[in-house]
């Protein structure tokens, strides 16, 4: 079910209604199972037995760590958790990877061929990776390691419904943001009407809708001629035009979900972590990582790289590390090696940052940051090449294009139209630098609002879905 | 509980305002759209186009002739045919999906003329589940702004292109890019060469479709879009022409041609020549009726 979409509309009514009813009120939890069970089964009914599956083993093996007194059984339990997760999103998200290498080395066609035959479930690189959250904060949670105790004596039965209602819940299931458990657990508990904050929630939701439908889906529209062999016969302008256009969408599209997600959650009474900070400002490579897909890469940093050490071990192992978690990273966005090499383009242009900054730092001046934010955000456009064309050969081709199509005709219509719908986006964007100086919001006005939803109703384009449904 | 949200949402003036003002907008321009009518003449992509065409259609149209297609006969634009005509042609689009949408849209014209030239291209089924989605079908009709064309930004630059072609009276030239020409020919002339190859499910849906209509009472026509003479007797247009002769007695349209007309690409008309087409199709078409008539 998409989130623009009737029928979404319709599911968060019916459900606000139901949940916010006096007498249902310590039913919340389980209404709000019931809907998500019904989101997530309107495209794949029958993927909702995994996901029930999942939720299932989750709350077993995190229980038991729980209820376990002696640390190697409460490692036990943890190691089995984390494989678990890793064996499901293995099997359903890199089945036709590992077919291909199957049938490029052993020729085993056969094999290859049941392997790619394996469905991939939306939101499973989203929800295994909240598994493997729940179980290793549990780990750590056990009062001898943590820091950060967040489970309370629950029964087995209570802690099941939670565990299935923190898998499952709606808003953030399909496409983040990725919550960690020990974020999540102590929000769950009675909700009351007069404590959501609406107006709030509103802007949010709103602003989500006018990045998405508005934005998003109309460079969409202009974005399809970067496809493979369209892109061939457009001029060198008309092409970077299209990367800074996909670069636009793309963020549109994402932050666009998340905002709606965010905001959906807040009308239920759950705060969802903050999954996008303006991260074309970003002076840095290391800063682009703070600010873009939040979620992911605080997961990453929280779960993986400070695991593997973090920058305690050296320079040589932080840079190591680096390209590890940035390579994983990358391989979770899809089975295919350019999301892999995508990955790891970031993980070089991190550590070259490191290496370079050990010696020289630029100037602080608004000049110099400038400079910086325009080459961070180039390479990074570039980087996104390989998200929309995910087969290296074309993504190579359009760079190639890029320096040979000087003489080729412009399409002054797609560069107008991108130009359009980008401003919106630029002066999202230059409101936040001014707020930043001088504290003024220009864009949380009556007119602006009124605007938004006008160009919401009539002037979306196509309806897709979004970009991150994929992954 | 509606007190409540009452009183959350609208404590803030922020909220109330931005709702009353987008109403007030929202109001005002479908009653400028319903009252004015501006005509539309620009599309942000080709798919806009095509909705907004299929639209027109399913919401509007009362023409007795409706000619189905592919983005050749889509050459023949708005004001070169006349009144009575209705091209449902579409941009990277199918004669099946015309077809499909004539007859889910329940406006039957009198004659249909199907482009023979693309004949086996797949329907959208995408396109026409979007189309007649049932609650917002209704609601579009009835709420011009929802209707794809009518984006304000469609209107805003309509009127100043109408403005400009009205003052500086477009010309019309046979322009082609020499460059695009010879290499998107060769790349038609390699389809051309092959024969088509795994229609058989458009060839049953053709059949259906034709054979509904002429249960209806609808005169099915066939007619062949100008291409580049290299193409023309290559194994593709050949082929496409016997086996819709062998399944079909419809009479078709006179053949163009090829030779009197310029393409953009080996089987696109340049705006000039279809200008010229559109006439020869039109005389064709009442030189059939003539025909049947006696």
């Amino acid at each position: 079910m998409l989130f623009n979409s009737v029928p979404f509309v319709l599911l968060v009514i019916l459900t606000l209604v139901l949940y916010y009813r006096r007498t249902l009120r310590k039913y919340q939890v389980h209404i709000l199972i019931a809907a998500s069970f019904a989101f997530y089964a309107w495209g794949q009914p029958i993927l909702l037995i995994l996901l029930v599956a999942s939720g299932s083993i989750n709350a077993a093996t995190s229980y038991l760590i729980f209820s376990s007194n002696e640390i190697w059984k409460k490692k036990t339990y943890a190691i089995s958790g984390v494989a678990f997760n890793l064996a499901v999103l293995m099997f359903f998200k890199y089945s036709p990877l590992f077919g291909q290498l199957i049938e490029n080395i052993a020729s085993a066609k056969a094999v290859s061929e049941v392997l790619l035959l394996i469905p991939l479930p939306v939101g499973i690189s989203f929800y295994t990776f909240q598994g493997i959250s729940l179980v290793v904060d549990m780990y750590r949670a056990d009062g001898l390691h943590s820091h950060r105790p967040f489970y309370y004596n629950e029964t087995f039965k209570k802690h099941y419904l939670n565990t299935i209602f923190f898998i499952s819940f709606f808003p953030q299931l399909v496409a983040g943001p990725i919550v960690k458990a020990h974020q999540f657990y102590p929000q769950i508990k009675a909700k009351y009407l007069g404590e959501v904050d609406f107006a709030n929630a509103y802007k949010i939701i709103l602003t989500g809708y006018f990045l998405k439908i508005v934005v998003a889906d109309n460079l969409n529209d202009q974005t399809f001629w970067m496809t493979y062999p369209f892109f061939e016969s457009l001029s060198t302008a008309t092409l970077l035009m299209l990367l800074f256009g996909y670069s636009i969408q793309i963020f549109s599209d994402f932050a666009g979900y998340s905002l709606i997600a965010i905001g959906a959650a807040k009308l239920f009474g759950y705060d969802l972590p903050q999954n996008f900070n303006f991260p074309y400002v970003s002076r840095s490579f290391s800063e682009f990582w703070t600010r873009w897909h939040i979620s992911l890469s605080t997961w990453l940093k929280e779960y993986l790289y400070f695991s593997l050490g973090g920058n305690r071990r050296g320079h040589v192992r932080t840079y190591i590390n680096l390209m590890v978690v940035m390579l994983l990273g990358g391989l979770w966005h899809g089975a295919a090696w350019s999301y892999m090499v995508w990955g790891g383009y970031h993980g070089l242009l991190l550590v070259t940052e490191r290496l370079i900054g050990r010696w020289f730092a630029f100037p602080a001046s608004a000049f110099w940051n400038i400079v910086k934010a325009i080459w961070v955000f180039t390479l990074v456009s570039v980087g996104w090449l390989l998200f929309k064309l995910p087969e290296f050969g074309q993504a190579l081709k359009y760079i190639e294009s890029v320096f040979s199509n000087g003489n080729m005709p412009h399409r002054v219509d797609v560069v107008a139209m991108i130009a359009i719908y980008s401003l919106p986006v630029l002066a999202y964007y230059g409101n936040y630098v001014l707020k930043s100086h001088f504290k003024t919001n220009l864009l949380d006005s009556s007119v602006i609002y009124a605007g938004m939803m006008f160009a919401v109703f009539v002037n979306s384009g196509r309806s897709s879905a979004f970009i991150y449904f994929q992954f | 509980m509606v007190e409540v949200v009452r009183s959350s949402i609208f404590n803030s003036s922020k909220i109330t305002n931005s709702l009353i003002i987008f109403i007030g907008v929202f109001v005002c321009y479908n009653i400028y759209l319903i009252v004015i009518k501006p005509p539309v003449a620009f599309y942000q992509n080709q798919w806009q186009n095509n909705f907004s065409r299929a639209q027109d259609y399913v919401y509007y149209s009362n023409a007795e002739r409706v000619i189905v297609g592919s983005s050749m006969a889509n050459r023949m634009e708005d004001g070169l045919l006349p009144d009575k005509y209705f091209n449902l042609a579409l941009s990277g689009g199918s004669a099946l999906t015309g077809l499909e949408i004539i007859k889910r849209s329940g406006r039957l014209p009198s004659k249909i003329y199907v482009e023979g030239n693309l004949i086996f291209k797949n329907k959208d089924d995408e396109m026409i589940h979007q189309l007649f989605l049932p609650f917002t079908f209704h609601l579009k009709r009835l709420v011009p702004a929802l209707q794809e064309k009518n984006q304000p930004i469609n209107v805003l630059v309509s009127l100043i292109k109408n403005q400009y072609i009205a003052q500086h009276k477009e010309q019309v030239k046979e322009f082609v890019n020499n460059d695009i020409f010879v290499a998107q020919l060769a790349q038609s002339r390699e389809f051309y060469l092959s024969p088509p190859t795994g229609y058989l499910n458009e060839l049953r849906e053709l059949v259906e479709l034709v054979n509904y209509f002429e249960l209806e009472g609808v005169s099915i026509y066939f007619f062949e879009m100008p291409i580049a003479p290299e193409l023309a007797n290559l194994t593709r247009s050949l082929e496409q022409r016997r086996i819709i002769k062998s399944l079909f007695n419809n009479e078709w349209l006179p053949y163009p041609d090829n030779g009197e007309y310029q393409t953009t690409d080996g089987i696109h008309l340049t705006y000039a020549s279809a200008h010229r087409f559109s006439q020869h199709f039109t005389a064709g078409a009442d030189k059939l009726d003539t025909i049947d008539s006696n």
